[in-house]
C-alpha cells in the first residue's frame, strides 16, 4: 500500500503539518522581509524618479551646507581679521612719529655701513642714540597693547638688515625663507602677508609688511634706503584658534589652509597616510578640495583628502593680497557623517530581523492553530478511508473549522449508520436466500424422488405383468395392472398439487375485507360429502371476526385443515370438528380443532414440511400442509399445531397479518 | 457361517424399511425368486423399525422380530427419518455391526455424503428400469448374504 495514504501514528504527524506550517510561515516571512527592505531602501536611498533622496541624500546635502556655511563664516572672518591686521600695520607705517624716527634710523644705517661697522658695532651706534631707543619702546608699547604680535622690527628693505625690532635682533638679517640664508627677502614695495616658519619648522609665524615711507629717500645720490615694518602674529595662537571648528562639525570636522602652491599654512589636524606628520610651508597637499581651493575656485565636493579617507568638504579661496590667496578647506569625514545614518540603518535592519523572527513566529501558531485541526481532520478522513468507522475527529480550533470537522464527524456517523442498516439488510437478505435456496434444493430433490417413486412402481409392475401373463397368472396380472394405474394417477395427484403449490405464491388475489364466517361456511360446503360420510359434527364459532384476506386462498386453507381433520380421526366414534377464534397475546388465533388421533409433538415441525407424512399409508401426497404453511405466511401469519400426543386430539392454529414481521423458518 | 446359514435353509432374515407399498412389493417378490432363502420383514416407518430392532413397541417379543442380517433402507420415511434409522442403528454398539444398505430413489450428494458419515455399508439407488432393478435385487442377496462375510454376533446364540 502507499504509505502516504496509511493512516499514520500520532508522530508521524510532523511531516506534513510542517509543511503546511512552513509554507505559511515561509510566505508571511518572505513578503514581510519584502516590505521591510524596500521601506528601508525607499527611506535611506530616497524613492526613484522622484524628488525624494531618502535621508542618505537628505544627510549628505544637509552637511555640504553645514560646511559651506562654516567655510563661509571662516573666510569671512579670516578676511576681516587680516584686513584689520593689515590696517594696524598701515596705521602705524603712515604715522609721522614712526616715520620720521625710521628715517633717521635708515639714515645712521646707513652711515654705519659706510664706514663699514659691524652688526654689533651697528647695535652699539644705535643704541647710543636717543631716537633710536624712542623708536624700540614705540615698537614694544604697540606690541604690548595689541598683544597680537610677537615682534615688530623695522628692516631696511636694500640689505634685509634688521635696524629696530622689539627683540634683540638688530644687525641680523630679515630671512623670508629661513631654509634659504641666502635668499635676502625682496620685501615688496607695498604691503605684503606670508607665513614664515623657522628653521625648525616648530613655530611658523605670519608676516605682515608694509612699507614706511612711500618716498624714496636719496643719500647723496646713492642708494635708496627704503625702512619696512614688519609684524610677526603667532600663527599657533591666532589663526589656529581660528580655524577651530568647535563641536558644530562633528569630531572629524577640519579645516585645511594652504598657500596658493598648495603648501600647508597651519598644522594639519590628522597624521598623513603613512603616519608621519606634514611640515608648515613644506607639505604639499595634493588632494583635489585644497588644490581646488588654492587655484582660487570655491565650492563643495565629495572626494578623498590628504589622508586619502573620504570627505565631505566646502573649499574657499581666500584673497589675501591683491596678487595672492590661500586655499581653505572645511572638511568632514563621510564616515563620520553617515555613522548615525548606518546605525540607524543597522539598528533599522536588526528590528526588522527581529520582526522576520516575529512573524515567523507568529505564522508559526497560527499555522498551528489552523493546521492542528484540519490534520486531524484529513488524519481521521484518512482513517475512514481505510474503513475504520469508529473515529471522530477531535472538535478544535476556529469557529468555522469546528463547524466543518462536526459536520464531518456526523457525516462518518451517519455513513456508518447506514452501512450497519445496509449489512443488516444484506444480512437478512442472505439469510433469506439461503433459506429459499435450501427450501429450493429440498424441493427439487424431494419432487424428484416422489416423481421418481411412481415410476419405478409402474415400471417394476409391468415387468411383473409380462412375467405374470407368461404364467398365465390373471389373477396376479390384474393386481399388477391395478397397482401401476394406482401409480399413475398418484403421480398425476402429485403433479397437480405441485402446481398448486407453485401458483400460491405467483397468484395472489389483492386482499379484501371478508367475514371469517363466511369462509368457513364455504370451505365446509366443499366438504359436505366427506363430512357426511364420516359423520362429523361441526361447531363453528358464530362469533368470527371480518378479516383482510385473499379469500380464495384462505378458503382453501380452511379446506385442507378441515379435510386433514376428517383423515386423521382414526377410530374416534363421535368424530368433532370445532372452529373458532381465541385471543393469544393481542392477537387473533384462529383455529381447527378435531378430536383424532392427534400428533405425536416429536412431529409438529415436520408435518408442515413438503411430502412430509406421518403414516405412508394414507392418500394425501404430503402437500397440503406445505400449501397451508405457504399462503399463512404470504398473509403475515404463522401457523402450528398444538396436540397432547396420540388419540388426545389436535389444533391447527394461525393467525393472520401479524404486527410483527414473519419469521423465517 | 452366513454362507453355509443361507445355503442349508436356515433362511436369512432381511428387514425392509419401505413406506412405499408397491415398491415393498418389488423389493419382496424380486428376493422371493432368488436361490437364496430369504425372509423379508417389512416395516413401513423410521419409528416402526427402530422399534422392531431395539425390540419395543409391538415388537418386544424376539420371535416375531429375528436380528436381521441385513438391513434395506429407503432414506425419505414418515415419522422418523431414514439417516435417523441409520445413526442410531450404528450408534448402537448391539446392533452396529448389521450391515445397512441403503435402497433410496434419492440422488441427491447431500443424502449419500450424510449416509456414509453415519457409516452406511452401501448406497443403492432404486433403478427406474424393471430389468436393471430385478438385476439388482438378485446382486444385493447374493453379496450380502452369500459373499458377504459378517462376524459373530451377540444374537446368533439365540
Amino acid at each position: 500500500m502507499n504509505d502516504n495514504r496509511t493512516p499514520q501514528p500520532r508522530r508521524g504527524l510532523k511531516t506534513p503539518l510542517l509543511g503546511l506550517r512552513l509554507e505559511m510561515a515561509g510566505s508571511f516571512s518572505i513578503l514581510f522581509v519584502g516590505m521591510m527592505i524596500l521601506i528601508g531602501l525607499a527611506s535611506v536611498f530616497g524613492i526613484p524618479f522622484t524628488k525624494d533622496n531618502g535621508l542618505y541624500g537628505e544627510e549628505r546635502s544637509q552637511v555640504l551646507k553645514n560646511l559651506s556655511l562654516v567655510a563661509d563664516l571662516k573666510k569671512d572672518r579670516l578676511l576681516l581679521w587680516l584686513q584689520e591686521r593689515k590696517n594696524d600695520v598701515t596705521a602705524l607705517a603712515r604715522s609721522a612719529n614712526l616715520r620720521e624716527q625710521a628715517r633717521r634710523l635708515v639714515d645712521t644705517a646707513h652711515d654705519a655701513r659706510e664706514r663699514g661697522e659691524s652688526a654689533a658695532e651697528l647695535r652699539r651706534t644705535l643704541s647710543g642714540q636717543e631716537s633710536y631707543n624712542r623708536l624700540v619702546a614705540l615698537l614694544r608699547m604697540i606690541r604690548n597693547t595689541y598683544k597680537v604680535y610677537e615682534k615688530i622690527q623695522i628692516v631696511d628693505s636694500e640689505t634685509g638688515l634688521i635696524l629696530a625690532s622689539t627683540d634683540n635682533m638688530v644687525g641680523k638679517l630679515f630671512l623670508s625663507d629661513p631654509q634659504t640664508p641666502a635668499g635676502v627677502v625682496n620685501l615688496a614695495r607695498e604691503s605684503s602677508v606670508r607665513v614664515i616658519a623657522d628653521s625648525s619648522h616648530k613655530r611658523t609665524h605670519l608676516v605682515i609688511s608694509r612699507v614706511i615711507d612711500d618716498q624714496p629717500m636719496q643719500k647723496d645720490g646713492k642708494a635708496q634706503i627704503r625702512p619696512i615694518l614688519v609684524a610677526y602674529i603667532n600663527t599657533d595662537s591666532f589663526i589656529k584658534p581660528m580655524l577651530h571648528t568647535g563641536g558644530g562639525l562633528g569630531e572629524s570636522g577640519d579645516i585645511v589652509l594652504v598657500d596658493q602652491e598648495g603648501k600647508i599654512l597651519v598644522d594639519l589636524k590628522y597624521p598623513l597616510a603613512d603616519g608621519t606628520k606634514a611640515k608648515v610651508r613644506e607639505y604639499r597637499i595634493t588632494a583635489e578640495p585644497a588644490t581646488l581651493a588654492a587655484q582660487g575656485n570655491e565650492g563643495i565636493i565629495i572626494s578623498r583628502d590628504y589622508r586619502d579617507v573620504p570627505v565631505l568638504s566646502a573649499y574657499r579661496h581666500i584673497r589675501v593680497t591683491d596678487n595672492k590667496g590661500w586655499g581653505m578647506v572645511v572638511k568632514r569625514d563621510e564616515s563620520e557623517v553617515f555613522r548615525p545614518l548606518r546605525r540607524r540603518l543597522s539598528f533599522f535592519l536588526l528590528l526588522g530581523f527581529t520582526g522576520v523572527l516575529g512573524a515567523v513566529g507568529l505564522s508559526v501558531l497560527l499555522a498551528n492553530r489552523i493546521a492542528l485541526p484540519i490534520q486531524n481532520l484529513s488524519r481521521t478522513a484518512q482513517e475512514v478511508e481505510a474503513g475504520n468507522l469508529d473515529v471522530r475527529a477531535p472538535v478544535m480550533g476556529s469557529e468555522e473549522v469546528r463547524r466543518l470537522v462536526v459536520t464531518f464527524n456526523s457525516m462518518i456517523e451517519r455513513i456508518r449508520d447506514w452501512q450497519w442498516e445496509l449489512e443488516k439488510q444484506v444480512r437478512i437478505r442472505t439469510t433469506e436466500l439461503e433459506a429459499k435456496n435450501a427450501e429450493l434444493e429440498r424441493f427439487t430433490y424431494t419432487v424428484s424422488h416422489d416423481l421418481k417413486s411412481p415410476l419405478i412402481t409402474i415400471k417394476s409392475f409391468a415387468g411383473f405383468a409380462e412375467e405374470d401373463s407368461a404364467q398365465g397368472d390373471t389373477e396376479a396380472l390384474a393386481d399388477d395392472l391395478k397397482t401401476i394405474s394406482k401409480a399413475a394417477s398418484s403421480m398425476g395427484h402429485l403433479l397437480d398439487d405441485l402446481l398448486e403449490l407453485s401458483r400460491v405464491g405467483r397468484l395472489f388475489d389483492s386482499p379484501s375485507e371478508v367475514p371469517f364466517g363466511e369462509l368457513v361456511q364455504e370451505a365446509l360446503e366443499l366438504l359436505s360429502g366427506s363430512l357426511r360420510e364420516r359423520g362429523v359434527a361441526v361447531a363453528v364459532d358464530p362469533d368470527l371476526p371480518v378479516v383482510s384476506v385473499d379469500r380464495r386462498r384462505l378458503v382453501e386453507v380452511l379446506q385442507n385443515l378441515i379435510e386433514n381433520a376428517i383423515q386423521f380421526m382414526g377410530d374416534q366414534p363421535d368424530p368433532e370438528i370445532e372452529i373458532g377464534v381465541r385471543n393469544g397475546s393481542g392477537e387473533a388465533v384462529f383455529y381447527v380443532k378435531d378430536n383424532g388421533i392427534g400428533i405425536d409433538p416429536t412431529y409438529h415441525e415436520r408435518i408442515f414440511g413438503l411430502f412430509d407424512k406421518l403414516d405412508g399409508n394414507t392418500d394425501g401426497t404430503g402437500i397440503g400442509l406445505a400449501l397451508v404453511k405457504r399462503i399463512i405466511e404470504i398473509h403475515n401469519g404463522r401457523v402450528w399445531v398444538e396436540s397432547d400426543g396420540r388419540n388426545c386430539g389436535s389444533s391447527f392454529c394461525f393467525t393472520l397479518n401479524s404486527q410483527e414481521a414473519p419469521t423465517q423458518s | 457361517m452366513t454362507e453355509e446359514k443361507g445355503l442349508k435353509g436356515n433362511p436369512a432374515q432381511i428387514l425392509l424399511v419401505e413406506d412405499n407399498v408397491d415398491h415393498a412389493k418389488i423389493v419382496k417378490r424380486s428376493l422371493k425368486n432368488h436361490q437364496v432363502s430369504n425372509v423379508v420383514r417389512h416395516v413401513q416407518d423410521g419409528e416402526s423399525a427402530l422399534d422392531y430392532l431395539f425390540r419395543r413397541g409391538n415388537y418386544t417379543d424376539p420371535k416375531s422380530s429375528p436380528r436381521p442380517d441385513v438391513v434395506l433402507l429407503d432414506l425419505r420415511l414418515p415419522k422418523i427419518d431414514g439417516l435417523r434409522v441409520l445413526k442410531e442403528i450404528k450408534e448402537s454398539e448391539r446392533l452396529n455391526r448389521i450391515p445397512v444398505v441403503i435402497l433410496t430413489t434419492s440422488q441427491a450428494e447431500q443424502d449419500k455424503a450424510m449416509a456414509y458419515d453415519y457409516h452406511a455399508n452401501s448406497y443403492l439407488v432404486k433403478p427406474l428400469d424393471f430389468a436393471k432393478f430385478a438385476g439388482l435385487m438378485n446382486d444385493l442377496g447374493f453379496y450380502w448374504l452369500v459373499w458377504n462375510s459378517s462376524p459373530w454376533n451377540p444374537d446368533e446364540g439365540d
